[in-house]
């Protein structure tokens, strides 16, 4: 089955691989190095979005390792994806447009959400990407081989320390993100976070079948379906005082958490940078579940939580947990 | 040990019957079934790691004279060690209600040091706090991660399984945060790394166990 689709990818790989390194090379004034810059980005999108591929995709953080096999079909305007975990528990992720099944095989539970809530918080590659360059300076990097595929490496340096330096590696053929590193800050810069695919077929033959497969028995499953509305902060009468720098309210929703409890819905405010993401939720503080106000970090994700008042705050961010306070302290209750 | 004898099985029978150190004794000779109780002893009477020591001391002299070294030495490398240990940052600090400034220090230190405990202690702290069941302080030292080990996965075990894949623990609840969080994350900009290259690690909602 792949090998046609690797046939028919060949010239067009071929084609672009020749034409890249002019424009990675066009580093003559800024104006034409950030077109570029901004061209890459949404190439590596849409190469996401409407590529067709199966790999293996590998995560790392902290020495710890997990892995899992990915599917990506599209076939015309329906986007397929599956993901399964290779490591540990069982579970599998499947999407198809906008429905977004997470199954646990071994628990029978299946989780069903409606992408819908969430997808209106998606930009497009035009509003997100030149969004991000005013935070992160876009570099190139020279080129590696990932996957046993020839990638051209971006170095994207943030201008302040509220966030994290990212190094990306793209596929010259096709624009697909092979690998992404998240690196700390300091002299030594230690990769915090590195996810990647160790091996990776692109231009497969689309088989939606397989995919959906997975979500056609789940009769003796328990279905979740979590609640979800769109909202705004202004609504739901709470403001970010103090804007943290760089980041933009991506969405608000008022969700129903699961461990929450079905009655208390929880307030998550989503800020984007362009690149990366902080949520805060807020929600009724309840001296039997919240306890103790704490920090942590798993990975390039940092989560703390905070008592205001009456109320219990919660951000997770994948950015140093210095710029969590920012959030947790600038958000405020405004009637 | 104020009745120093050639080998530790002659102690056993020199020690009066209600004498704790016969379950050191016992356990310096190989008896399994004395470790939980010279342990406990080992741990609350000072005396006991004297006697314990002192058991060891004296096999080491039986066995070569190379062993037979000034008890100074094993205390000076615990004195060490101990100060290593109490100098080491605290990767997770629980945040004292209403205090504001906390020390930002550990999140400071290199990462090379901080990733080898990050994952595995933060997530047993996170484990603590959010089990309703469980109470007790949240501050999980590193050091101490063992044993809170055992006390997560047993007081967690009626609410919801504590999962241990891949040396994780998990909070049902956190988790739930962090799967909120990456969803979102991934919707909003799917060309970031999060968007293609997101991990799946996220376990049951704690509802599952039901």
């Amino acid at each position: 089955m792949t090998e046609p689709g690797l046939k028919r990818w060949l010239p067009i790989a071929t084609l672009l691989s020749c034409l890249l390194p002019l424009g990675v090379g066009a580093q003559g004034n800024g104006g034409a190095l950030m077109a570029d810059a901004r061209a890459w980005l949404s190439r590596i999108h849409a190469a996401a979005s409407s590529g067709n591929y199966e790999g293996t995709m590998v995560y790392s953080a902290g020495g710890a390792l997990s892995s899992s096999r990915v599917w990506h079909y599209c076939v015309g305007e329906q986007v397929y994806e599956k993901q399964e975990a290779l490591d540990g528990r069982q579970q599998r992720i499947v999407r198809h447009n906008d429905s977004v099944h997470t199954l646990w095989p071994q628990a029978r539970v299946a989780v069903v959400e409606k992408r819908e809530a969430l997808g209106a918080w998606s930009t497009t590659p035009q509003t997100v990407d030149p969004q991000a360059l005013d935070q992160y300076e876009l570099r190139p990097d020279g080129s590696a081989r990932v996957a046993g595929r020839e990638a051209t490496v971006f170095l994207l340096e943030p201008r302040d320390a509220l966030r994290y330096a990212q190094r990306l590696w793209a596929d010259q053929a096709t624009g697909l993100m092979l690998r992404a590193d998240v690196i700390g800050p300091g002299a030594e810069r230690p990769v915090i976070e590195s996810t990647a695919f160790s091996e990776i077929e692109i231009g497969v033959k689309p088989q939606p079948e397989t995919v959906l497969k997975a979500i056609r028995r789940i009769d003796d499953y328990r279905i979740v379906r979590p609640r979800q509305k769109r909202t705004t902060l202004d609504a739901e009468g709470w403001a970010l005082a103090r804007p943290v720098s760089g980041f933009r309210l991506a969405g608000c929703l008022r969700r129903g958490m699961e461990t929450a409890g079905e009655n208390e819905p929880v307030l998550q405010a989503v800020f984007s940078d362009g690149l990366t993401h902080v949520s805060v939720f807020l929600e009724a503080y309840d001296a039997q579940r919240h306890r103790n106000e704490m920090q942590a970090r798993q990975g390039a994700t940092a989560t703390l939580t905070r008592r205001r008042g009456d109320h219990w705050v919660t951000v997770v961010g994948d950015v140093p947990p210095s710029t969590l306070p920012l959030f947790a302290d600038a958000i405020e209750r405004r009637r | 040990m104020n009745t120093p004898s050639i080998h530790p099985a002659g102690a056993a029978d020199d020690l009066p019957d209600d004498d704790p150190r016969r379950w050191l004794s016992a356990l310096a000779d190989g008896d399994a079934a004395a470790a939980q109780r010279a342990c406990s002893l080992w741990r609350d009477d000072a005396s006991a790691r004297q006697a314990w020591h002192t058991y060891h001391l004296i096999g080491d002299v039986m066995r070569s004279d190379e062993l037979a070294r000034a008890p100074q030495r094993d205390a000076a490398f615990l004195a060490g060690l101990r100060a290593r240990l109490a100098t080491e940052p605290v990767v997770l600090a629980p945040v004292a209600p209403s205090q504001k400034a906390r020390p930002r220090q550990p999140w400071l230190m290199p990462a090379a040091a901080a990733a080898g405990f990050v994952v595995v202690a933060g997530v047993l702290v996170l484990t603590r706090l959010g089990q309703p069941g469980v109470s007790g302080p949240a501050a999980v030292m590193a050091g101490a991660s063992g044993a809170g080990l055992t006390a997560v996965s047993s007081a967690a075990a009626p609410v919801a399984p504590a999962r241990r894949d891949a040396g994780f623990i998990r909070d049902p609840l956190l988790d739930e945060y962090l799967r909120a969080h990456q969803s979102a994350a991934g919707g909003v900009a799917a060309a970031a790394p999060g968007g293609t290259l997101r991990r799946v690690d996220v376990t049951v909602p704690a509802g599952a166990s039901r």
